[in-house]
């Protein structure tokens, strides 16, 4: 029976396997489809003319496969995004062909137009609440419904999760894991999601901007330290601990010096916290970015040889998926960033808490 | 253009360092494991973390690189 029970579950566990994989590769190849790939320098000039946005999508495809008919696809690879390269171009294209697609044929040009227009301005926000949306539905749904026996496969899942996080917390915190576990669990399943909503065609990842949302999360984060260490210390408490505890009038001396060297390094924290979560996502997104269009090239190069039927082929057959390799990199690096941001908060608020209670938990 | 090369070259010395000392971070972190297997969870907590301040170097660099590109 014990057998039987194995062998199921690991075909389960085989089936789950094959169906991440087949949805990976559906990602990938919905990527690469995206008239995105095609080519990323076409929309940098901005077409200002206010009619259909079909006809202005499908001349910018157009237009697209055209640079590539006259033959120099694989010359303009330097000057395209040598210089001005960006995430945004990419995403540009996705929201300019994807929202008339989407909204009809039949829809009022003029609200496709302003559509797009807000999705790109807002699009931080927009994948921001998307990720909200899931979260919060998720984890009301099966606070809703929660039992004690018998409990249902989500609840299960929710608190696998919730455990793991708890537990995690726990070895930084010590006996004050459990109270910080909300905030720091929150921020993890948040960074995590919004890292890996950019793998998600037409997705994007909003933790790949600096301004909207690392900044945001890492100045969340200093707040919510700064406070916890003048509620655990009082006011007195709190200066004490910036200026190195000190106990004796040599140290009170040198207080003076500490002073200010600690108030910097809590003032470096939230930037680098921010900078390290901001680079690395941007850097991972870019690389996908750069596979993707490297595929679509390399395709078209070599349809090209065929002559003229490799080109109109060109028209339907998406690029190599050059940056399959690279989902998994990227889904193991998003998780251990997420992490990282986590932890370290975890870390400087255990820094902020009286210390005698640390020293009891080891 | 000559000036994004150098950039380049910045980040990719900067990677090189990154790489040696991350190499080392984990290297002494893997015998730690090994040695005590008892204390994984810690011991991997705290190279993370450290592994985290090590690639902040790099990352700095990344967007220096960014800022700077022409």
């Amino acid at each position: 029976m014990v057998t039987a029970d194995q062998s199921s579950n690991r075909s389960a566990h085989a089936r789950t396997a094959i169906l991440a994989l087949i949805m990976l590769a559906g990602f990938t190849l919905a990527m690469t489809a995206t008239p995105a790939a095609a080519q990323i320098h076409e929309v940098e000039h901005e077409h200002d003319d206010t009619g259909d946005p079909h006809e202005v999508a499908a001349e910018q495809l157009g237009e697209a496969h055209g640079a590539h008919d006259a033959g120099d696809a694989h010359d303009d690879h330097g000057d395209d995004h040598g210089a001005g390269f960006h995430l945004d171009t990419i995403y540009k294209l996705v929201v300019k062909n994807a929202v008339p697609a989407v909204m009809g044929a039949d829809a009022d040009p003029k609200a496709v137009k302003k559509t797009s227009e807000a999705l790109l301005a807002w699009k931080e926000v927009f994948y921001t609440f998307v990720v909200i949306a899931i979260l919060a539905g998720f984890f009301v749904s099966v606070g809703r419904s929660l039992r004690d026996r018998d409990p249902t496969r989500k609840q299960l899942f929710a608190e696998m999760i919730v455990g793991g996080l708890y537990n995690l917390f726990r070895e930084i915190l010590g006996p004050y894991g459990r109270r910080f576990t909300p905030y720091l669990g929150t921020l993890f399943l948040f960074i995590l999601l919004n890292n890996w909503s950019g793998l998600v065609p037409l997705g994007f990842s909003s933790t790949s901007s600096l301004a909207n949302t690392t900044l945001g999360l890492g100045l969340m984060t200093f707040i919510y330290v700064q406070y916890t260490g003048i509620r655990e210390n009082g006011i007195g408490g709190y200066l004490y601990h910036f200026a190195g505890q000190p106990k004796s009038g040599l140290e009170w001396g040198f207080a003076i010096l500490i002073f200010p060297l600690e108030v910097l390094g809590e003032l470096i924290r939230p930037i680098s916290l921010s900078l390290r979560l901001f680079g690395n996502i941007y850097g991972e997104e870019t690389l996908i970015a750069v596979m993707v269009i490297l595929g679509t090239q390399f395709m078209q190069f070599l349809l090209g040889l065929l002559g003229e039927w490799g080109v109109t082929m060109g028209h339907f057959l998406p690029g190599f998926p050059f940056q399959f390799p690279f989902y998994f990199l990227v889904l193991i690096a998003s998780t251990v960033q997420a992490l990282v941001f986590t932890l370290l908060s975890a870390v400087y608020i255990s820094l902020m808490l009286p210390h005698g209670h640390e020293e009891e938990a080891h | 253009m000559e000036t994004n090369g150098i950039l380049v070259l910045g980040l990719g010395l900067a990677a090189f360092g990154s790489a040696l000392g991350l190499g080392k971070a984990i290297e002494s972190a893997m015998t730690a494991m090994g040695r005590q297997p008892e204390a994984i969870g810690k011991i991997q907590t705290a190279m993370l973390i450290g592994c985290a301040f090590i690639e902040a170097l790099a990352i700095y660099t990344l967007i220096a690189v960014l800022l700077l590109q022409q």
